[in-house]
């Protein structure tokens, strides 16, 4: 009879995970302990190695397909007594258990609230923190929709709980009205022509990405400095060392100038090279430089940085931007690379574009956009119309720390670098 | 100097750093650093030593895999630290008693619980702490099971027995207010209790750099009145001899003693999903590996023809088709239920247990 491998519980807290990669196939033969799937948990993916030996009879869940723990990823034929439909390990079926107890907490928490609409209501879950900051914020918790494990009202959910709003019962047919609340809630996205539409899930890194800019902009007021910069100078140094760089195998581009560039702005503007620490209210200013570049791939958007920029020269950083993006490529960066950063540069020059508001790698308080050099009349220092190549340049900033004027003096120093790029020898 | 100052607190601050080196016997070059004590061991032991570390190797490697198969409770990894863990544990005696912390499960099973119970335990079964070691179950309150062997060792002398208590906790357990206080304790009554603080360079993702000012760990032990030495923790000769002599040093009546083994956790705090990549570099654990406590053991046993490749594999599959046996049998225990857990709680169940007992049962029965 078949044996049933089930999800289990990876981590603690988790209850998801998505099929990365299968090992095996149908009608495969497999020894116990071999692995025969990759699980992605956030961003780490586990290999799970099979607890019985047999034939793989059926594959249930398919290649990035989320799967909850419990719901059973691969059925073998291990050859043993038929015990009927659910015949697994004792031990086995626990982690599936242990999954649906909270469920059934989840469903009970909302049920019992609805009952009572209206009227006062204590039977809901909230940490004591919780509650003692919706009633500072004199918000009904009775009225609240849970989000949190197990059914628990967190802090946020006070948050977005909108006041004006009618109770809970009342509005699940309401259309969500234009409101004045700041925190959008979150509603269905309804169309007259589903036929015409198709559904996918998101991915967990689409996910953690659409969390992670949503973050950065309900934190951090964004404003964008648009500016260009005449780098005829810059493209004949890079055409003139590409050969040299290409001899030792390293591929020069311009992001390793703008990387040395931002290193000397961010010293001699620390503003750009810090974090807020909301908790404590203080300005946090980072005394190393690693400097992130933003890496497209087709898998996700991730963020290595450049460790210890300013130490480094100039094949050393164009060498690691290769390394990095490989590694983003081959899903193999380290939470290490990606954290610690500086500043981040993001760059769509190579595909096109000009200027566009680039979201701040959250929590660094810069971001600088980099378009594509256009060959532009541009009026030089005597005056007279020339044909130059200009790089657009698009600065976003955290407001809260860096003000317009500071950002501008930033910029002028980065066009002075990129402009001339023996500035560089002297102050990269 | 224009004042002559009273004191010279910073000459002081600097004494504190001024230790003896770690104690060693094999280095991790496989060379003998320490000629007596190495000559004291025969080659039977010598090969023992090395079984052991295989096995606690090969428990935790199988054990990995049945906590991705789902087949597990909790789970505190133990590979890199098998030298200090068997090395400590095979100095012991069978009346001595144990209070292990959830790492030192396989310490337990050394000292005498089944693998199956171990299993069971890890479940969070009942049937897992029905061991007949000496021993209490695998402590979870970090540095708890240091009170607990500070009593266990004062009852031990009361009742005049020729046993000692052993107890094991991490360098973040050594932090924790408990461990002072059961090494006061014990000091204060002289009580023949051997502390190991298995440093292992982490508390879940805080380094050891991080958790004190003090130079070493041992030297905790000091202000308790109790001799403390640091052991290289990958040598398992090393590990073996320091715990040898403080059982002898304090069956003959001499009060505690504290060890802190120099060690290493090569993968993550416990299989609940830490993830070591977001607190340190590979650059760091390199090192570590390379003076593995298995390594220096392989290579002084082949040199000295007591030890082949072959000889290892088939004793690593001898130990893993045990495991697997021993799974198999605490999978036939039938799962726990909420109810059973709630009616061992009090002898006479309180009105809101019997409450909950009777939720529970009833969907228990369907």
């Amino acid at each position: 009879m078949a044996f049933k491998f089930k999800l289990p519980e990876l981590g603690e807290g988790m209850a998801e995970g998505e099929i990365a990669r299968w090992l095996v196939k149908e009608g495969d033969t497999v020894k116990e302990d071999d692995s025969i799937v990759e699980i992605q948990n956030d961003k780490s993916v586990e290999e799970l190695p099979t607890p019985v030996s047999g034939t793989v009879k059926q594959i249930v869940a398919d290649e990035g397909q989320t799967v909850e723990i419990g719901d059973t990823l691969i059925v073998i034929d291990d050859g043993s007594a038929d015990d009927g439909e659910d015949e697994a390990p004792a031990a086995a079926e626990k982690p599936a258990e242990k999954a649906e107890a909270p469920k059934e907490e989840a469903k009970a928490a909302p049920a019992a609230k609805a009952e009572a609409t209206g009227s006062a209501n204590s039977n809901y879950l909230a940490m004591p923190s919780v509650r003692q900051y919706a009633r500072d914020k004199g918000v009904d918790l009775s009225q609240v929709t849970p989000s949190g494990k197990h059914g628990q009202i967190t802090k946020t959910d006070v948050d977005n709980f909108d006041g004006s709003a009618a109770p809970q019962a009342a509005t699940t047919e309401a259309a969500p009205a234009a409101k004045t609340a700041s925190a959008a809630p979150i509603a269905p996205f309804k169309s007259a022509t589903p036929e015409l539409e198709t559904r996918e899930k998101m991915s967990l890194t689409r996910k953690a990405i659409a969390k992670a800019m949503r973050n950065s902009k309900d934190i951090a007021p964004h404003v964008t400095s648009f500016d260009d910069v005449e780098v005829s100078a810059l493209m004949a140094n890079r055409k003139k060392y590409k050969e040299i760089a290409a001899g030792k195998d390293i591929k020069l581009t311009f992001l390793p100038y703008i990387v040395k560039a931002l290193v000397a702005v961010m010293k001699e503007y620390p503003e750009l090279n810090a974090s807020i620490d909301d908790t404590t209210e203080e300005v946090v200013y980072k005394h190393y430089y690693n400097v992130g570049i933003a890496t497209n791939t087709e898998h996700g958007l991730y963020v290595p940085n450049i460790k210890n920029a300013d130490s480094k020269g100039m094949f050393q950083i164009a060498k690691e931007i290769t390394e990095n993006s490989q590694a983003a490529y081959d899903n193999k960066l380290s939470g290490d690379a990606m954290s610690g950063g500086s500043i981040t540069i993001s760059n769509v020059g190579s595909i096109g574009g000009g200027w566009f508001t680039p979201v701040i790698n959250y929590p660094e308080v810069a971001i600088l956009g980099v378009g594509k050099i256009a060959k532009e009349p541009y009026v030089d220092e005597n005056g007279a119309i020339q044909v130059g190549n200009m790089l657009k340049l698009s600065l976003s900033y955290d407001h809260r720390l860096i003000d317009g004027a500071l950002a501008q003096n930033a910029l002028n120093k980065l066009k002075e670098l990129l402009h001339d790029p023996d500035m560089l020898l002297m102050e990269g | 100097m224009a004042k002559k100052t009273v004191v010279d607190f910073a000459a002081i601050k600097k004494g504190l750093a001024d230790n003896p080196e770690p104690i060693q016997v094999l280095n991790s070059k496989s060379e003998v650093v320490n000629k007596e004590v190495f000559e004291s061991f025969s080659d039977d032991q010598l090969v023992e030593f090395m079984e052991k570390m295989v096995w606690e190797r090969a428990l935790h490697e199988q054990t990995m895999n049945f906590s991705r198969q789902g087949r597990m409770g909790f789970y505190a990894p133990t590979a890199g630290e098998e030298a200090s863990e068997m090395g400590t544990v095979l100095a012991m005696e069978a009346q001595d008693y144990l209070l292990p912390a959830y790492r030192d499960v396989p310490q337990l099973i050394q000292h005498g619980a089944t693998v199956s119970e171990a299993f069971l335990w890890s479940r969070g079964h009942v049937e897992g702490n029905k061991f007949k070691a000496r021993s209490l179950m695998p402590q979870i309150i970090i540095g708890a099971a240091f009170v607990e062997a500070a009593g266990v060792g004062l009852g031990l002398k009361m009742n005049k027995e020729d046993a000692i208590a052993f107890t094991y906790t991490g360098d973040g357990g050594s932090s924790q207010g408990d461990s002072y206080e059961g090494m006061n304790f014990a000091g204060a009554y002289q009580a023949p209790v051997l502390f190991i603080i298995q440093n292992n360079g982490y508390a879940i993702s805080t380094p050891r750099i991080k958790q004190t000012a003090a130079p070493t760990l041992a030297q905790k032990g000091v202000a308790a009145g109790i001799p403390s030495v640091q052991v290289d923790g990958m040598d398992i000769l090393a590990c073996y001899a320091v715990a040898k002599a403080a059982r002898e040093y304090m069956l003959a009546g001499n009060g505690p003693v504290l060890i802190e083994t120099l060690t290493y956790r090569y993968g993550a705090h416990s299989s609940a999903g830490d993830d070591p990549k977001r607190y340190r570099s590979e650059k760091e654990e390199k090192p570590w590996f390379d003076v593995d406590p298995l390594i220096r053991m392989r290579k002084l046993l082949t040199d000295k023809g007591l030890w082949s490749e072959e000889k290892e594999e088939k004793l690593i599959e001898e130990y893993k088709n045990s495991f697997k046996e021993a799974i198999k049998e605490a999978d036939q225990v039938a799962p726990e239920k909420v109810s059973d857990m709630l009616k061992r709680t009090f002898e006479v169940p309180t009105p809101s247990i019997q409450e909950q007992i009777k939720e529970f049962e009833a969907k228990e029965s369907n």
